[in-house]
């Protein structure tokens, strides 16, 4: 057996038939949805640190709405929100050392049913409180925080540029698969004992670069 | 040319759902990517040479919106590639051997592996699609093989 014949082997495992929205109206809709989901990715792109105490100037629309204490860095960590003109929310923050810190969010969940609604302010701290988070710094090391907890893991990715590792914040215990992703930065997931497999009720996104396909 | 979306899910729905969950490891999400691979292959005006042309197309808008996928920094859905190989059936151990070990493969290798190996392309043509140069192609074709081969030993032969 040739080396295609087993790989093709492997991957015949994978399911061959799936159920797709191929008529007119069913794509058009779906169209919609995606338009809207680009203009919003491309709308949460910026998550920049800004040197110096000068004010941060966010992208927003509403002024300050409120001031949220929430979990970054491993730090208890005040910040100011504002909601900008996309649905989404401009966190604006101290990262000390004169450094101030302004990372985008926004959030959708959705109904069992595939509606969705837009999360608050509150409901996405809540969800980056319970979200570890990945970070390489100026010196090239990578580090994992999850509540107050922050942790080298430079010397821990295998050969295959994963790191798995386990922490825990007040007897619940998450699992991170944290991925080299070839481009500079990491993809995490994170799954604790409760998760569901198929069950999706949540997403937020911080997208970074948005690349268009239609050449 | 044009064909309908209709007869590109019959030919190519496997082939595109296979190399997105090959980027972003997820079943669920590469059903959404190949959904709207085809949603962007009806909405677009562009007119293709062949149908070779419109199945480059599509792996190339697959494997965009995978990584965008994989560059989200919360993961919607979360089950680990363990947990959904046990939901899969493998004709031998050795063919989930190698599934597993492919899927643990850096994504820069995992994705030249997968359409040299299983979309049977040829190096110019995987470097077209990916936006790489050949050379980067061919350096990554052999370091992936390379890793491979350490790791299924003789499940795994030298290619050339």
């Amino acid at each position: 057996m040739t080396n295609k014949e087993r790989y093709k082997q492997a991957f015949s495992a994978l399911p061959s038939s799936h159920q797709f929205y191929l008529e007119e109206a069913e794509m058009m809709q779906i169209h919609k949805k995606h338009k809207k989901n680009i203009a919003v990715a491309a709308a949460i792109a910026c998550a920049v640190i800004i040197g110096g105490s000068g004010t941060v100037y966010a992208a927003d629309i509403g002024g300050i709405q409120e001031k949220l204490s929430i979990w970054l860095y491993g730090k208890q960590t005040e910040v100011e929100v504002n909601e900008n003109e996309n649905g989404g929310y401009t966190f604006t923050y101290d990262r000390g050392n004169g450094a101030e810190g302004m990372s985008v969010f926004s959030g959708v969940s959705f109904d069992t049913d595939g509606s969705e609604t837009w999360l608050t302010a509150d409901k996405l701290a809540e969800q980056i409180n319970n979200s570890a988070t990945v970070e390489k710094d100026a010196d090239g090391k990578v580090w994992v925080y999850y509540y107050d907890q922050k942790q080298d893991i430079t010397d821990m990715f295998a050969k295959n540029d994963v790191c798995q590792i386990t922490m825990t914040h007040e007897g619940k215990t998450v699992h991170l698969t944290i991925t080299e992703n070839g481009n500079g930065g990491y993809s995490l997931t994170q799954t604790d004992d409760n998760t569901e497999p198929e069950t999706s009720t949540f997403t937020t996104t911080t997208t970074t670069n948005i690349i268009t396909t239609d050449d | 040319m044009r064909q309908t979306v209709q007869e590109l899910a019959t030919l190519y729905q496997s082939n595109l759902f296979a190399v997105a969950f090959n980027i972003c490891k997820n079943a669920q999400d590469a059903e959404d990517i190949v959904q709207d691979t085809f949603v962007q292959y009806y909405t677009t005006r562009k007119e293709f040479e062949s149908a070779q042309h419109i199945r480059a197309w599509l792996i190339r808008v697959a494997v965009n919106k995978a990584k965008n996928v994989t560059r989200t920094f919360w993961r919607r859905n979360k089950v680990s590639i363990e947990d959904y190989m046990e939901t899969l059936i493998f004709e031998t151990p050795e063919a989930e051997n190698l599934f597993e070990t492919v899927m643990h493969l850096p994504e820069k290798y995992r994705i030249v592996i997968h359409l040299y190996y299983y979309e049977d392309y040829a190096v110019r043509e995987i470097a077209d699609i990916l936006k790489l140069s050949e050379s980067n192609v061919k350096i990554r074709l052999s370091r992936g093989r390379a890793l491979l081969k350490e790791a299924l030993k003789e499940e795994w032969d030298n290619d050339k």
